[in-house]
């Protein structure tokens, strides 16, 4: 039971979080939301930037914010499975006998940065597997349990694909989000080097335990979600599905495979947790319109055509909540806000597109032959 | 929380309310457009009132219908318009967590109510769509039209739709009448097959059709002399008809010997081909229902009339018989010998019959 104690303690810690986060991390509002709501929700996150953007830097910031033990593995093409699992060795003990004796790898802790996920081979990556699903990992036959709270936050760089190795869809289903980090606006970009000239240091500092994100999880999971939304929720899953009774015409025109019902359990997860956080104890169809793009953009197999037209995931998502608003009259708005500011209330009267839908939609590119110039091979910009 | 929901239902229900009497006037109209209609076509001259009299009742039957059955808005409808306007599914929310006496459930009743409180009601639109309201103004506007045909009926300005057809019909048909002047022969129609049955009666035509094919044949001692509206040949067709056709066909009594006819080329104008200048060029025909260039005149349209050929029964082909009398006649003139009284007589008798006996008689009695 949700206790009013509860609810208050989520409040206060996401408030702090969020304070202690920005100390650190300039700007990338969108990105550091959504990598609060996967760790209060219990999922991982896929950051995708290009180099230099803060990706490591914020990884790091969240597990000293929720003081949590923290693990970094930079992926290469020489790691080796053992290399993040751990490995049994032989080891001595003190009458000289020799035995197997576990050698915990990187990934028992609770926070694991998976640095350039995508440069290793696909066994090593395989071998986060059940790490992030389940939680154990299997050496030789035997199951250990990883620490609780466990996130993996991954992340890979667009441009270089040189020797790198895209992630097999297995793994690219188990994040729960896939976040882009998109390029500091010039007044982050003056903020970030003015705060870096003066000190290198990280200095935010601990704002919630493991056990305290335990039980926000715990907390967020209890907020009620009608059926209608609920509803709206698996229209928007089935609709990504080509083949499935909800098809989209984009759907059936650019994907090869749908999102998988794990991306259903992550965006009500997600969207709960995001009602939560803007303080309401319900789901609305906005949260979910916020959290479509992050759950879904990873999940879609884009098929030929649309890499040919240089479509993105993007794309195909707008093109489908389109789709899905015509065919189910259902709008998406932000709510105005109770009591606010009427500055902060003309906002919410005008919602903006969040940061990931922000992106050209394909009949836009299709129209401005520049843009379709601009973006690279297989729709990369 | 219900006396602060109240403002927001009494909005919705008024829309519901509208869009009730919308579709209504849609079926209300309709009623009035098919009675009034029926009304005027079938020269009921009450029958506007009982137009009106159904437009208000199926409006009000149909109207208590629509909203019951189709637009009156149930609470989940109501909370989800309600949350349309802003209140992000909080209505719809609580709705489903009603009973729910835990601490979250409470929460997000205080929270709705809140919320609920600082919601501006006039976001709720109490409007109609746009095709609901252009169906309601075609539908008025044919209910109106036709109630105004209707009411012009009932005034004496326009006739029943019954009487409007029948003008209609009269004027699309024309009757082509064709008959015999006094006496002395008969009409009859001309087939691919021959000469058919007899014109009896009054012929229908639709505007702008052809009438069939006629044939004047003269009885035994008369002879054809032309049709009342100035046409000689005997066969006729009249194409394009564009108005009522009464033609009568005139026959003469033959003078003379019945074996000796003059040949009506003679005296009459040349034809437009000018096969008839020179009576033996002229090609005897078996078939006499076929005139001499192979075409029946057109009548009303405009034909020539063909004098170079004769039909006294329908059957037989006159024109060598006058033309070898005028030679035989015209030969003895030359000779310097007499012509015999019998053929003198058959040649003038035959001109004048048709009309030409006084010039042609004068000449070839000038040259005896």
């Amino acid at each position: 039971m949700v206790t009013e104690q509860d609810i208050k303690q989520f409040s206060e810690i996401c408030t702090q979080i969020f304070k202690q986060i920005a100390r650190d991390v300039i700007g990338q509002e969108k990105v550091v939301q959504g990598t609060v709501i996967a760790m209060i929700a219990g999922g991982n996150v896929l950051l995708e930037g290009v180099p230099g953007v803060g990706k490591t830097r914020l990884v790091r910031t969240l597990g000293r914010v929720f003081d949590l033990p923290f693990s970094r593995i930079q992926f290469t093409p020489d790691l080796m499975p053992a290399d993040v699992t751990g490995t049994n060795i032989i080891v001595k003990d003190e009458k000289g006998n020799s035995q197997f004796s576990f050698q915990p790898g990187p990934i028992f802790s609770n926070i694991i940065l998976a640095d350039e996920i995508n440069r290793a081979t696909p066994k090593t990556q395989s071998a986060l597997l059940e790490a992030m699903q389940e939680h154990t990992v299997t050496v030789m036959g035997v199951s250990r349990r990883l620490n609780e709270p466990f996130f993996v936050l991954a992340t890979q760089n667009p441009i270089e694909q040189d020797g790198t190795y895209p992630l097999p869809e297995a793994q690219m289903d188990r994040f729960m989000f896939k976040l882009l980090v998109p390029d500091p606006s010039l007044d982050e970009l003056m903020q970030i080097v003015s705060l870096t000239q003066k000190t290198m240091d990280e200095v935010a500092e601990r704002a919630c335990t493991g056990e305290q994100l335990l039980a926000m999880r715990k907390t967020a999971n209890q907020i009620p979600i009608a059926e209608d939304v609920l509803k709206y929720a698996m229209i928007l899953v089935a609709a990504t599905r080509p083949d499935g009774e909800c098809a989209t015409e984009a759907a059936k025109k650019y994907i090869r495979v749908g999102a998988s019902p794990r991306a259903g359990q992550a965006i009500v997860s997600a969207a709960k947790v995001l009602a939560l956080i803007k303080g309401r104890f319900n789901v609305s169809y906005y949260d979910l319109f916020e959290m479509v793009y992050p759950v879904f953009r990873h999940r879609l197999k884009l098929n030929f055509e649309a890499v040919a037209e240089r479509v993105t995931a993007d794309d195909v998502i707008t093109m489908i909540l389109e789709e899905v608003e015509k065919k189910y009259h259902k709008r998406p708005t932000a709510g105005k806000p109770l009591a606010v500011p009427a500055e902060e209330q003309k906002d919410a009267e005008a919602p903006e597109k969040p940061a990931e839908a922000q992106e050209e939609t394909a009949a836009e590119i299709a129209e401005d032959p520049e843009k379709k110039k601009k973006r690279g091979l297989f729709g990369r910009k | 929380m219900k006396d602060t929901m109240k403002k927001f239902r009494r909005r919705i229900v008024r829309g519901a309310i509208l869009k009730s009497a919308l579709a209504a006037l849609i079926i209300a109209c309709g009623a009035l457009l098919v009675t009034a209609l029926a009304s005027w076509i079938a020269g009921f001259r009450a029958g506007i009132w009982l137009a009106l009299g159904l437009f208000v009742l199926s409006f009000a039957v149909s109207a208590l219908l629509f909203y019951f059955l189709k637009y009156r808005p149930s609470a989940k409808e109501v909370a989800r318009r309600i949350d349309a306007i802003g209140l992000e599914e909080r209505l719809i929310t609580m709705m489903e967590l009603e009973g729910d006496d835990s601490y979250l459930a409470k929460m997000q009743r205080a929270d709705t109510e809140r919320a609920l409180k600082t919601a501006d009601h006039t976001l709720i639109k109490v409007a109609a769509s746009v095709a609901l309201c252009v169906t309601v103004g075609v539908a008025a506007l044919f209910g109106v039209g036709a109630l105004t045909v209707d009411s012009l009926y009932v005034a004496g300005v326009i006739p029943s739709g019954v009487e409007y057809a029948a003008y209609l019909e009269a004027e699309h048909e024309f009757t082509c009448s064709y008959s015999v002047e006094k006496k002395g022969g008969k009409i009859y129609f001309l087939t691919e097959e021959g000469i058919g049955d007899e014109v009896t009666e009054a012929i229908i035509v639709a505007k702008g059709e052809s009438a069939p094919t006629v044939i004047a044949v003269p009885d035994e001692g008369y002879v054809f002399t032309g049709w009342s509206d100035g046409l000689y040949d005997p066969v006729r067709c009249d194409e394009g008809v564009k108005e009522k056709i009464r033609v009568r066909a005139k026959f003469a009594v033959a003078e003379g010997p019945d074996d000796l006819q003059d040949d009506g080329a003679q005296q009459q104008k040349p034809s437009d081909d000018d096969s008839s200048g020179d009576p033996e060029d002229t090609p005897p025909q078996d078939d006499p229902s076929q005139p001499s260039n192979g075409a029946p005149s057109n009548g009303a349209s405009g034909g020539h009339d063909n004098t170079n050929q004769q039909v006294n029964d329908g059957k037989t082909y006159y024109g060598d018989e006058y033309g070898d009398a005028y030679n035989d006649a015209m030969g003895r003139l030359g000779d310097g010998s007499n012509i015999p009284g019998d053929l003198q007589g058959g040649v003038s008798g035959y001109l004048d019959s048709i009309g030409k006996g006084g010039s042609e008689g004068g000449e070839s009695g000038g040259g005896n």
